[in-house]
């Protein structure tokens, strides 16, 4: 892979990684298992690796952003997270930092937001 | 799904404890809902090589599991520059106590070139072995408290040094400090390194004023090393560092008058030469250990005028 390529893929890793929270607490309005969570971040163009999104959880969890439980689904049990309410107020607070940062990127580089 | 519950197994094994259960369960619903989905997709079941696939993509057990600790490196970006910068100096003083305490012995002729080295270079090895491991140890310790962030935040610009003014480098501030830290080791009995010379048919050793100054000798010893390394570490010090500095100069210009004062510092006795040759020698190296003594003398006096006239002339801008 070309250096440039290889920086990019470095860069934008790099990029991603800090919106991914955004993504999962804005995901989890709705209630959903692993699974599911993470096809709902591939289809909507965010694909994390599982080794990185159950850690992940969990730690949202412990830090009081999301809740949890284990409940039968389709014969199985599943572990289902959602956003707490203190993960709402967090998520409305993230949402418009991260307009503000859009729109001061958008702003430094002469494009239109 | 015998793969799969080694897997598992495996991931375990570096879970935490308390919540190895709860994460089990939920990376084997996860993995079987992968094995599910593709299974649907083929029309299938899924054989032994394909399941071994989603597992690699899954990635290594060790890996896995790690994630879900709280503390997943041993030393943070935070903490890093610190500990590379006590790793430098560590070394360089390590190196130069084990330098002196190789070069001395050579010098003063006890000893035989390749043993010493050999010896030196093996003791070397060892030595930065263990500093290394006990500054690494250490560094761990303060990554898992809250101890780095206090640190980081408790700094003040006031206590870097005054820009232009000459500071010992890096190498040359812990060098300084392994030196003095050297030669108290030796005067402690800590390294091992005789004062007697035998060769050339003459038995050379150090005369009683030596033994005699043993105390105040130790004590500027480890006052000077106490010194450099209040120069070092707190350069903004000024006036404090010129104070000390003063102080120390005025121990050293009394103890080499004192010295000077109680000769013979060196005592020659013959062991297969002749008794002239002994008197001859004995009066040649004392005489060249006077010439030291007044050159010593005439250096620390310099040092002194230098030292209290900074302290008179330049206004300090920090106190400690």
């Amino acid at each position: 892979m070309p250096l440039e390529e290889d920086l990019f893929e470095k860069l934008r890793v790099e990029l991603r990684r800090g919106s991914l929270i955004l993504a999962v607490l804005g995901a989890l309005r709705e209630e959903r298992y692993g699974y599911t969570l993470r096809q709902t971040l591939e289809d909507a163009g965010l694909p994390i690796e599982e080794g990185a999104l159950y850690p992940l959880l969990r730690r949202l969890e412990t830090q009081g952003l999301l809740t949890s439980e284990w409940r039968e689904d389709a014969n199985r049990n599943k572990r289902f997270y959602k956003l707490s309410r203190d993960g709402k107020t967090l998520l409305a607070q993230l949402l418009t930092e991260w307009e503000e940062i859009a729109a001061s990127i958008h702003k430094l580089n002469g494009r239109r937001s | 799904m015998e793969l799969l519950d080694r897997y598992l197994a495996a991931v375990r094994t570096s879970l935490p404890a308390a919540r190895a259960d709860d994460i089990t369960a939920e990376l084997r619903g996860e993995l079987l809902d992968q094995v599910e989905a593709r299974e649907t997709t083929l029309g299938r079941s899924l054989n032994q090589t394909e399941i071994s696939a989603i597992l690699k993509a899954f990635g290594r057990p060790i890996v896995v599991a790690t994630r879900y600790h709280d503390h997943q490196q041993l030393i943070g970006p935070e903490v890093y520059p610190f500990y590379l910068h006590a790793l430098r100096v560590v070394a360089v003083i390590a190196l130069a106590v084990l330098l002196f305490s190789t070069v001395v012995p050579l010098l003063t002729g006890n000893g035989d070139f390749v043993r010493v080295f050999t010896r030196g270079l093996y003791r070397a090895e060892h030595a930065l072995l263990i500093a290394f491991a006990i500054v690494t140890l250490l560094f761990a310790v303060m990554e898992r408290t809250s101890a780095p962030r206090v640190w980081l935040r408790n700094w003040r610009p006031e206590q870097l040094p005054v820009a232009g003014k000459r500071r010992k480098g890096s190498w040359e501030a812990p060098f300084d400090i392994g030196a003095s830290l050297f030669l108290l080791l030796w005067l402690l009995g800590v390294i091992p390194i005789a004062t007697d010379y035998t060769g050339n048919g003459l038995h050379i050793a150090p005369g009683t004023a030596w033994t005699q100054l043993y105390g105040p000798i130790l004590a500027l010893v480890a006052a000077r090393l106490g010194f450099t390394l209040v120069e070092w570490l707190r350069p903004a010090w000024i006036r404090l560092i010129a104070l000390l500095g003063s102080v120390l100069t005025l121990g050293e210009l009394a103890l080499i008058s004192l010295l000077a004062a109680r000769g013979p510092w060196a005592v020659v006795t013959a062991t297969t030469a002749t008794a002239d040759q002994a008197t001859r020698a004995g009066i040649g190296i004392n005489a060249a250990i006077r010439i030291a003594l007044a050159i010593a003398l005439i250096v620390a006096g310099v040092r002194l005028v230098v030292g209290v006239y900074r302290l008179v002339m330049r206004p300090a801008t920090t106190y400690p």
